[in-house]
């Protein structure tokens, strides 16, 4: 992975988020060289957070940080009453969905609007999909956007009685909301992220979030299943740790962790923070052939991707070459399915329903 | 006529120093600082200008409040945060920002921050995942006729925002986010 700008950029993106350095240390011309990447990969309110009682709240990058924030905040507004809408439906319906991400996510943050939203992700067990697209049809495009999972995505090594068993309620304002387990939502906070490449610093301040809210974390329970999915967390916390000063209270996990971590990850995700760019969908590579050399940089050899595709995590850089080629290669096989699936008619609806398993 | 405050269509937020409020008819968003949150808040159509105009100077300690109220009220009504508009003040008594700024700063070195200000939010965000796309649908069963810059996926916003445009020759255009 080239080395840079774009690194120096992933550093001062860790620095600001992490709070390692006073704000007043950073200079306005670090925080505006970051800006563009914080707007795009959603942690401007995170950053506006970091800054916002340093001289640098008045300066433009600031004022520009705050507008994302304030945005955000607005977001989380209207993904909450989406959220508390859409739960009651489904509670009327007789079903009890667990919500994974978006709100689920942010609430051990301090504010709601730290962090951006997308769709509201609901998990059941498969059999009531349709039960539960009959609510989403009735309701019409009235709780937001909407994905529907049979079981948990990135949880597959668990089953969903296991899973449920484990959810617990939080309160969304006064409706009682099924959340997973902290066990559980840190695992799929870890490997959600992997399989996207870490692109998002976001994410990772998640676990940090997510580590320090939970002061009695049961760690046997969140390392237990696929041995290798497993090695995947370890080196997400590793991670979050040396990047974002996230605290591991059981110091048997934080030493192990900081252990997992190979020093080409922590590069690749700097690089990754640094660039901000997000993946481009497929078919615009297709129509912008041009970009299609920076895509396959930024996402098609992602050493993080690869690695975790290919269920192989070398410590050393030059041993990932062949295993993002290999990756590549795996993916490129794909790409006739990929083109049929993007030319076939699409049944337009305001949710997706995800029936196999991620 | 008293000013009436916009309740529906409206998500509101209320922050330390400023409200943010996000006109859900027009999908605009709009942060409104103290003095334009505290006028818009008394804003029940029990409220008289004078009333307002005694609130702010109690609560905020504003010079010139009827000015500084008028202009407020014109800027809650540009951004349709008002029931009925309100009337901009004509003649010599009408001030904008700017002027007010400059006379108030020269005169009684008021504080900026004391005078209202609605801003509209325009920062660029990041969405989950999604790329804008736009999409012809037939008018009736709204299946996809053709598609730019759709990556083919789901269309979320849409079909899920209230006003679709009127049909041209049996279609729909409309603006997604393709997922």
């Amino acid at each position: 992975m080239p080395r840079g700008r774009n690194s120096k950029n992933g550093e001062t993106v860790a620095a600001l988020l992490a709070g390692a350095r006073p704000s007043a240390a950073l200079a306005a011309s670090e925080i505006s060289a970051v800006v563009p990447s914080l707007l795009e990969t959603g942690a401007g309110s995170l950053a506006w957070w970091r800054i916002r009682s340093s001289g640098l709240r008045t300066s433009p990058a600031g004022r520009q940080l705050q507008q994302a924030y304030r945005k955000h905040t607005l977001e989380a507004v209207a993904h909450e009453k989406h959220l508390e809408r859409l739960i009651a439906l489904m509670q009327a319906a007789g079903l009890d969905p667990i919500v994974i991400k978006g709100w689920a996510t942010a609430r051990p943050y301090p504010e709601s609007g730290l962090r951006p939203y997308g769709d509201i992700d609901l998990c059941l067990p498969a059999e009531q999909l349709d039960r539960a697209a009959a609510v989403l049809e009735a309701a019409d495009g009235s709780c937001g956007e909407v994905d529907l999972h049979a079981g948990v995505p990135d949880l597959a090594d668990r089953t969903w009685s296991a899973v449920y068993g484990r959810s617990q309620r939080a309160l969304l304002g006064s409706t009682p909301v099924r959340v997973l387990s902290p066990e559980d939502h840190l695992r799929l906070l870890c490997l959600h992220q992997v399989r996207h490449g870490m692109w998002r610093p976001m994410w990772l301040y998640d676990v940090r979030a997510a580590l320090e809210s939970t002061p009695d974390f049961d760690w046997t329970c969140c390392l237990s299943g696929d041995a290798k999915e497993t090695c995947w967390v370890l080196r997400v916390v590793g991670l979050a740790q040396r990047l974002l000063g996230a605290q591991v209270r059981d110091r048997r996990i934080a030493r192990e962790a900081a252990q997992a971590v190979p020093p080409w990850m922590v590069e690749t995700v700097l690089w990754r923070w640094g660039s901000g760019r997000d993946r481009k969908p497929f078919a615009h590579y297709l129509r912008h052939p041009a970009d299609a050399a920076r895509g396959l940089l930024h996402d098609g050899l992602n050493p993080i991707k690869a690695a975790y595709r290919l269920g192989m995590c070398p410590r050393s850089r030059s041993l990932m070459l062949p295993v993002q080629a290999a990756a590549f290669l795996a993916r490129a096989v794909e790409i006739p399915r990929r083109l049929w699936t993007r030319m076939r008619p699409q049944a337009a609806g305001p949710f997706v329903m995800h029936r196999a398993r991620a | 006529m008293l000013p009436v405050a916009r309740q529906c269509g409206l998500d509101v937020k209320e922050m330390t120093e400023e409200t943010l409020v996000y006109d859900l008819e027009r999908d605009k968003a709009h942060c409104l600082n103290r003095t334009a949150a505290l006028v818009w808040k008394h804003c029940d159509g029990k409220t008289s200008i004078p009333q307002l105009v005694a609130i702010l100077e109690k609560t905020l300690g504003v010079a010139k409040p009827l000015a500084v109220v008028e202009l407020a009220l014109e800027q809650l009504s540009k951004r349709n945060l008002l029931m009925e508009p309100v009337a901009p003040a004509a003649g010599q008594t009408r001030l904008s920002r700017r002027d007010m700024l400059k006379d108030l700063s020269k005169k009684l070195a008021l504080a900026a921050a004391a005078l209202p200000l609605v801003m509209t939010i325009t920062a660029p965000t990041a969405r989950a995942q999604g790329t804008p796309c736009t999409v012809v649908l037939t008018a009736a069963n709204l299946q996809i006729v053709s598609q730019a810059g759709c990556t083919g996926g789901k269309l979320c916003a849409a079909l899920s925002s209230p006003g679709l445009p009127a049909p041209v020759n049996g279609t729909i255009t409309a603006l997604g986010v393709c997922k």
